[in-house]
């Protein structure tokens, strides 16, 4: 099973709209995820900000293709290459929060509910994926690729 | 002469067709200059990355204006004002970059020329203009409005 084929078994809400990657604490892609199928990339890579626009065509593996392309393009996968030891983190508004690791993907659902008290309630659902996992920007674009497909489909 | 007319009058009159502003070295600010008075800003507020069009409209106050209130919306001016760092470099293309501190604006250039034999040369030019500066989003706002001014003087 591939990472975005697991990545997809974990998350269950289809609404993520923004979503943003974060190295050493400091931003270093936002996806925007629109109505139409043009997904907005903007990178940072510690020299200057970036925008690049990849349309989905309901083919995740051409599209995370294309997404690595760009991130490769604008030096974003030297920037986390470089950066070995270190977790990328992301997070998306308002319920996903994940961190990536050599070999581990970890991601936090938090959902709010109301008890039988009419209490608020928060649930936090939380999964680890272990797979083969290299610390680059292929994997960057699998975990953009997934949250698109689930948008998407 | 506020500083944005009297950098207008340092820095040469020619398109800087992008400018890149950094905080602590991670870029903040990327402005984007088309042929059509449009600029794009892509703003890092180290929450996540945001782009912004504004378009010139030759009023430059304006313009300085939509840009100000921009860079307060998007969190830029507040991440300016709470900086430790007491300084904000910018940078376009390779041969400008600049420093803006509590006490004036630095900017060096480094420009192509002839020698008296006629060979190419590299002439370093350095500007300082010493002034009481307040360090925010304002400050740089006008810079931004000076790059897009410059091809309208």
């Amino acid at each position: 099973m591939s990472l975005i084929e697991k990545l997809l078994r974990v998350l269950d809400y289809k609404g993520y709209s923004n979503v943003t990657f974060y190295l050493r604490g400091i931003p270093i892609t936002t996806v925007m995820l629109g109505k139409d199928k043009n997904v907005i990339l903007i990178t940072n890579n510690m020299k200057e900000l970036r925008y690049n626009v990849v349309p989905y065509n309901e083919n995740v593996d051409n599209f995370v293709k294309e997404v690595e392309d760009t991130l490769v393009y604008n030096g974003v996968d030297e920037l986390i290459k470089r950066s070995k030891g270190f977790k990328i983190e992301f997070n998306s508004e308002p319920y996903l929060k994940g961190e990536i690791s050599e070999n581990k993907i970890t991601i936090d659902q938090v959902d709010v509910d109301v008890d039988d008290k009419d209490g608020e309630v928060t649930i936090t659902k939380r999964y680890g994926i272990t797979t083969v996992i290299e610390m680059k920007a292929k994997t960057v674009a699998e975990v953009i690729g997934a949250l698109t497909c689930l948008r998407f489909t | 002469m506020d500083v944005m007319r009297e950098l207008a009058r340092v820095v040469a009159i020619k398109r800087y067709p992008s400018v890149t502003f950094y905080l602590n070295a991670v870029p903040i600010i990327t402005v984007n200059f088309d042929n059509n008075n449009n600029a794009t800003l892509f703003m890092n507020n180290m929450e996540e990355i945001r782009s912004k069009e504004i378009t010139y409209k030759r009023n430059v106050d304006v313009y300085v204006s939509e840009v100000y209130d921009a860079l307060v919306y998007n969190g830029i001016d507040e991440l300016i004002r709470t900086s430790k760092d007491q300084k904000v470099t910018f940078r376009s293309g390779s041969n400008l970059h600049g420093t803006i501190s509590r006490d004036g604006v630095v900017v060096e250039m480094d420009e192509g020329d002839l020698s008296d034999k006629r060979e190419p040369k590299m002439v370093h030019k350095k500007y300082e203009i010493s002034t009481d500066i307040e360090l925010s989003g304002f400050t740089v706002a006008q810079i931004v409005g000076m790059f897009a001014y410059q091809p309208f003087l």
